[in-house]
């Protein structure tokens, strides 16, 4: 195949779509930046600004991010780092060990009981190019029919 | 001494707030190991131009594949689907199309194309019966050790076939998934899914794999030993997500599933928002029929490895329910003067929001990081999306409170029979 598989068609919208994903865009994005609020209050204090000066000095606003950030930086570092250990443990102590046998290929035996075929039916089935089943309620196969080979079926 | 007290609400709105984001960073740190550990390009091929693929190592040997594409209703795909799959590098494999009781015209196509190429071979089922009852039927139909079983919208990528067999290098591997990538990115919904398969689902997987034991294969893409699925007594015919419960089969059974980044496959995702919720509603009914199904693991010791896996979407599930409950204080709180101990001041308040905002920043970075080589396209729409981590738990916690009451509703033996679901805006 030659076409590449993307589909990058905006214009095929409708008006609908483009105002409801537009303004989730919008909400979203306005939301996101709220976030940010102290962050801009922040760099408002560097720049002078009077009230900014007031909520991070005055009210302490920087030391309670500073604390924030060593408490999360903390619990990151528990968590990412029992993962990291625990991979690491698992690495060396599974290399080149398997503890499991590696179990034998389900044999024709296994799957013709599994499947409820003698071993005739069952080779048919795997060679037949196009087949027609019927299924019990329960899913199970319950008939299996081979189909003419050419195309041209109504 | 006061200060150190705590009332439920503290601790509801705690847990709803840290849960997410500390998850967040697990995922980034998990998959970056991931990354270094086994994703990595050899030297010589780091400098490949963006979205140019890596060439897979070559195998031992190339035992033979069977390709298992079910199909209800893909008239519209099929060929794509299938001319695809004909043009995979790796040399030893069949197509086996199962028409799953399609009423449009599916049979004629199918047809057509097993008279085109003897490399394909077609199943039709008298009636529709569920894509588990599709996949076990061509597990019998087919002589092959190995099936690789793919969505009919999905269009796989030439080597991907050769990367995920060469897992099975390894005789406890019984499952490989492959990458899922976006392919319509017309609207928002398009946009923010290449982002999610991204930067959540992507990095879960990775996160998961650095573990050892994954949530599930995705059942767009994957492949199975059938020895395994033998094992196991192959796909449940009643689970509403096939792909989830065999994950947990196979797993529970001790064989290894695995995730191979680099086994990429183009999917169609809904673009309306019907559509994706009616999809994220399954999924969610599934993962929750599933842990129901196999609650007992938790107390079984032989099952040790599972608890994380477990446990994590216990406490996600139990975010849900937290949320909404922090949800409807916080805007009771708005109307009406709750006593001191349920009044939830705001959810991101002060630092914590530049947190949230930091860490999704982070989330997007990272994932771009490690997927920017598989997708020419994806810087485009992460633009669309710094914000996404936030609306994907705010999908997750809807779905999620409304599938747990489903999946304990529904009769456990009910078969599970899919329709094709919304595939987006198409040319």
């Amino acid at each position: 195949m030659n076409h590449h598989p993307l589909i990058e068609r905006p214009e095929m919208q409708t008006a609908g779509q483009r105002t409801l994903y537009g303004a989730l865009t919008l909400a979203f994005w306005a939301f996101w930046i709220y976030l940010w609020v102290p962050l801009l209050a922040l760099l408002a204090w560097v720049l002078g600004v009077q009230q900014a000066f007031k909520y991070m000095v005055i009210l302490g606003g920087y030391h309670h991010a500073a604390n924030l950030l060593g408490i999360y930086a903390l619990v990151i570092l528990a968590l990412g780092g029992t993962l990291v250990t625990w991979a690491t443990y698992n690495i060396l102590r599974f290399r080149g060990v398997e503890r499991r046998l590696a179990p034998l290929p389900v044999s024709a035996a296994e799957l013709m009981r599994h499947f409820g075929a003698d071993g005739a039916a069952l080779a048919r089935w795997q060679s037949t190019q196009r087949l027609f089943v019927t299924h019990t309620q329960e899913g199970q196969i319950f008939r299996v029919d081979s189909m003419a080979s050419q195309y041209a079926v109504a | 001494m006061s200060d150190f007290r705590f009332t439920a609400v503290d601790v509801l709105s705690a847990y709803s707030y840290y849960y997410p984001l500390f998850m967040a960073y697990l995922w980034m740190i998990g998959a970056v190991f991931y990354y270094f550990r086994y994703e990595r390009p050899p030297k010589g091929q780091r400098d490949l131009p963006r979205g140019e693929p890596e060439v897979p190592p070559a195998l031992d040997e190339y035992p033979a594949v069977t390709i298992v594409v079910p199909c209800h209703n893909e008239g519209r795909d099929i060929e794509d689907t299938v001319g695809y799959l004909l043009a995979s590098s790796y040399p030893n494999f069949d197509i086996l199309l199962v028409n799953d009781g399609s009423g449009d015209e599916t049979r004629q196509i199918l047809d057509r194309l097993a008279a085109q190429s003897p490399k394909v071979r077609v199943i039709h089922c008298a009636a529709n019966q569920g894509k588990a009852v599709a996949l076990n039927t061509a597990a019998a139909m087919t002589p092959a050790e190995y099936l690789c079983c793919i969505d009919a919208d999905a269009l796989l990528a030439p080597h991907a076939l050769t990367w995920l067999m060469g897992h099975f290098r390894n005789p406890r591997v019984g499952a490989i998934t492959g990458n899922p990538r976006v392919r319509n990115r017309s609207t928002l919904l398009g946009r923010l899914q290449v982002g999610e398969y991204s930067s959540i689902v992507g990095l879960i997987k990775r996160a998961q794999r650095t573990y050892g034991r994954i949530f599930t294969v995705s059942g767009v893409v994957a492949c199975f030993r059938k020895t395994a699925l033998h094992d196991v007594g192959y796909w449940s015919p009643n689970m509403l997500t096939e792909d989830i419960d065999v994950s947990w089969k196979l797993q529970i059974r001790h064989w290894d599933v695995r995730f191979e980044p680099k086994a990429q496959c183009w999917i169609l995702a809904p673009e309306t928002l019907g559509g994706l919720w009616k999809q994220r509603l399954r999924w969610s009914t599934g993962g929750i029929q599933v842990l129901r199904k196999n609650w007992h693991i938790g107390g079984l010791w032989k099952q040790r490895r599972m608890w994380p896996v477990m446990l994590e979407y216990t406490m996600s599930v139990l975010w849900a329910y937290t949320m909404l409950v922090v949800a409807i204080l916080w805007v009771a709180g708005l109307f009406f003067e709750l006593p001191r101990g349920y009044r939830i001041d705001s959810f991101f308040s002060g630092w914590n929001g530049v947190m949230v905002g930091t860490t999704c920043l982070l989330q997007i970075a990272t994932s771009l990081a490690l997927d920017a080589r598989y997708d020419r396209g994806a810087l485009k729409s992460f633009y669309w999306m710094i914000w996404y981590p936030l609306a994907y738990w705010m999908l997750n916690m809807f779905t999620t409170i409304v599938a747990v009451p489903r999946a304990f509703m529904r009769n456990t033996k009910e078969r599970a029979k899919w329709i094709s679901p919304d595939r987006g805006l198409r040319p």
